[in-house]
């Protein structure tokens, strides 16, 4: 009954279950909506959705199953239609039997009868005896002629449940977004740097053993600092134009991360294109939302993380004239380069991920990269493109001590040539191949000419020695759904284990 | 089939109608009577300040059941609901040498969910702010929730609940919950009230309240909350204690039809107070009737 609602609630992607369907049948076989078609409507939104953002796929489902069934159906319908089939001046026609036998009816029994026969229609019907519609003579119609009709459509008295279905209140609730927020956060505990610090809470029991032991079995209790991840990130995303549409979906994956309590602190500033004298606390980036970069510099100190998101589209006037603020409101004296060094020599760490080119013509010159960590070379933006020779260069410069890392996306077969190429021509180490395919099926297919096997990347597998990563893909947050795989490689790489990490486009 | 649909009036379902105490919609007490009816917890979530809290009280009140709460903080694990071992008492007591301590039972405490469990009577059970723990803490009472028992390890004791508690859960969506828990719970959002309903909660807490002036009231705080620069929009009970506030201060009407004052009871993020005084440095007008505040409030 009413599976109409359910595989329509199916297909606007409401997750219904079997078990919450069976729910609400057992509750309307307990007569919990009381024969109103409004409490229907709540009882139905109480068992089927478990989440006000699906309130308003909810209410357009419900208007559309239910639709031309309101009208005369208000609460009080029952009572009016009983007073008016026990008058026998409205049945002229029936016989004494028939009369007696109506007069038998139960509202229950007119009320089940009828939301069962709207169950069975499956399509508009005029005419005919026994469906729901408009005309003809069945029990149910819309200025219909039956002696036991119920009216179906025009004004309603109260309340009714299609005025609250079509009002659709909930809709500013809905996200649509494909990501979802808990199996972010799910996946994004393993990004960790546990240190112990702060009050010495926990109980450490080896020591407390030790302790006992050596006191004569008095019990001595000796406690430590419980782990606590140390990771301290500060983002900084581009909102220009070009990167409205992925900002989102990076600002929720951080924002995941530290709602899970798996960074210790977490800030998030916004910027226009690139770098100047202010940074903006929300994406609206409003005159009240300004904080001078400077002031962060001074809040934050050097264990602070620094990601910066963005597409370094930024014309290289923005970048390297003073007063280079296309925004002619917010002048600024310094050259935004100057900022983006002073940022990048503040924080002992620091990453900026970057949207892949593609075929948008944008600016090639003077776009800052990624920044290296450690060892304070200042010269540390350059560039590097992937199939132009610069690579090879670039590797061969980086000498022995190279960890290659390919993000390839599956059916990238052009990366795979480039990764057996360029990468195997890399002496030392071997190359970690990340594959971003889904199914180890699918790896295959991309990995034609090594022939190594898939790993699944954790700091463990990464020993402590100071070497350098070269990424040869960017990792692409345009996506809705940005790979777990790609930011968390880059976050574990860049921040956790400080390693400096040349990156090509 | 006949008596599987019974008419809703008698029978165990209208048990909640709501109490003097607390004004609520039609769809919550239908929510909650369903709940009760399908044994199964009902899910609270809402703005700040709409009532979820307060409303397991007027449950408990409404039904005449004994209450249990069971406020969740960041550091709860699900099974110190069920029951707490006192370990180091136990292990003080055998240093120290007061009471019997080969029995373990003595040392076995029962939480607000094992209480529940082990009541004599049916309770109302309160878990408050679920989303504050952990991830994966909804998870792990799912199985207790369902079949009402659980085991207690140290004593090998099961203990099964005689009457199965109604269970109201109240979440303030900082935390998406897990599937599987959702899957399990007749779920309500209680909406803002609108004005209708507002004034009625107003009246339970301030019965002599002047009309005119809870007129003016009312139109200050929508306006307020239909401002989009607002960060935190004041909830229902600011409202209440600004209300207060304004009583105990003597204010007029007239005065308040061209301010608002005591904006710090109302307004509770510094950013918005800011916003609010430019608003009047630059000579904004308040609002004085309920037409300014547009067609959505025709009263």
């Amino acid at each position: 009954m009413f599976l109409d609602l359910f595989t329509g609630l199916r297909d606007e992607g409401v997750p219904v279950a079997i078990q919450e369907w069976q729910a609400f049948l057992t509750a309307l076989e307990q007569g919990l909506h009381g024969s109103s078609l409004l409490r229907f409507y709540h009882l139905g939104r109480a068992c089927l959705v478990k989440s006000e953002t699906f309130f308003d796929a909810y209410d357009r489902v419900f208007a559309q199953v239910f639709r031309g069934v309101e009208g005369a159906l208000g609460d009080d319908i029952t009572e009016r239609l009983l007073e008016w089939l026990r008058d026998p001046k409205n049945f002229p026609e029936l016989t004494p039997e028939q009369l007696a036998a109506l007069e038998r009816l139960s509202s229950d029994e007119l009320m089940r009868k009828f939301l069962e026969t709207l169950a069975e229609q499956t399509e508009r019907h005029d005419g005919g005896d026994r469906w729901v519609g408009t005309g003809g003579r069945s029990p149910y119609g819309h200025g219909g002629v039956h002696p036991t009709g119920i009216r179906v459509g025009g004004p309603a008295r109260s309340r009714s449940a299609m005025k609250v279905a079509e009002e659709r209140r909930f809709r500013d609730y809905r996200t649509d977004v494909v990501l979802d927020a808990r199996q972010l956060r799910v996946a994004l505990r393993r990004l960790r740097q546990l240190t112990r610090s702060g009050a010495q809470t926990e109980l450490d029991l080896d020591e407390t053993v030790d302790e006992t032991c050596r006191n004569a079995g008095e019990i001595e209790l000796i406690f430590r600092a419980p782990r606590r991840n140390d990771v301290r990130l500060l983002l900084l995303m581009d909102v220009g134009g070009t990167m409205d549409p992925h900002y989102e979906p990076v600002s929720q994956l951080l924002t995941a991360l530290h709602d899970e309590r798996g960074l210790r602190d977490f800030q998030a500033y916004y910027f226009h294109n690139t770098i100047y004298d202010h940074l903006y606390t929300s994406g609206r980036m409003l005159r009240v939302d300004e904080i001078a970069t400077g002031d962060i510099l001074r809040r934050l100190d050097g264990r602070w993380k620094l990601a910066i998101v963005g597409d370094a589209a930024m014309h290289p006037a923005e970048l390297l004239e003073p007063n280079g603020n296309i925004d002619p409101r917010r002048t600024a004296a310094t050259p935004s380069i100057r900022w983006l060094h002073r940022i990048a020599t503040h924080f002992d760490r620091s990453v900026w991920i970057s949207r892949p080119r593609g075929a948008r013509s944008a600016p090639r010159g003077g776009s800052g990269k990624e920044r290296s960590g450690g060892d304070g070379n200042a010269a540390g933006l350059g560039r590097v493109g992937l199939g132009e020779l610069h690579l090879e260069d670039t590797v061969h410069q980086a000498g022995d001590d190279v960890l290659a890392v390919e993000v390839l996306r599956v059916g990238q077969r052009e990366s795979a040539r480039v990764v057996a190429d360029v990468v195997l021509g890399v002496g030392g180490r071997e190359p970690l191949v990340v594959l971003e395919g889904d199914t180890a099926v699918e790896a295959q297919h991309v990995v034609v000419h090594l022939d190594f096997d898939l790993v699944l990347l954790d700091t463990r597998h990464v020993d402590e020695e100071p070497e350098r990563v070269l990424v040869l893909a960017d990792v692409d947050v345009g996506h809705v759904r940005p790979t777990r795989t790609g930011v968390l490689l880059l976050l574990h790489f860049q921040l956790l284990l400080g390693r400096e990490i040349l990156c090509s486009h | 089939m006949e008596d599987a649909i019974c008419m809703s009036t008698n029978g165990d379902f209208s048990r909640f109608q709501g109490t003097p105490g607390y004004i609520a919609s039609g769809p919550l007490v239908d929510a909650v009577n369903c709940a009760i009816a399908l044994e199964r917890p009902l899910l609270l979530k809402g703005e700040p300040g709409t009532g979820k809290t307060v409303l397991a009280r007027h449950v408990a009140e409404g039904l005449g059941m004994p209450m249990l709460s069971w406020h969740i903080k960041s550091t709860s694990k699900a099974a110190d609901g069920l029951y707490v071992y006192d370990t180091v008492q136990r292990l003080n007591d055998s240093r120290f040498g007061t009471g019997d301590v080969s029995d373990i039972r003595r040392y076995i405490k029962l939480g607000p969910l094992g209480e529940s469990f082990a009541a004599r009577e049916r309770h109302v059970l309160l878990i408050d702010e679920i989303d504050k723990a952990d991830l994966e803490f909804p998870n792990d009472l799912l199985r207790e929730l369902d079949e009402m028992r659980f085991t207690v390890v140290e004593t090998g004791d099961e203990i099964v609940a005689r009457e199965r508690p109604v269970v109201l859960i109240t979440s303030n969506n900082e935390k998406e919950l897990p599937d599987a828990f959702l899957r399990r719970c007749i779920f309500h959002y209680i909406e803002f009230p609108d004005v209708a309903t507002m004034r009625k909660i107003v009246a339970v807490h301030h019965p002599h309240l002047e009309a005119k002036l809870l007129d003016q009231v009312l139109i200050k705080f929508y306006w307020l909350r239909e401002q989009s620069e607002l960060r935190k929009k004041p909830s229902t009970s600011e409202l209440v204690d600004w209300i207060s506030a304004l009583l105990r201060s003597g204010l007029s009407r007239a005065q308040l039809e061209a301010h608002i004052p005591f904006i710090g009871v109302l307004l509770k993020k510094e950013q918005d107070a800011d916003a609010l005084s430019r608003f009047d440095e630059r000579g904004g007008r308040y609002p004085a009737k309920w037409a300014d505040l547009g067609p959505r409030y025709n009263q």
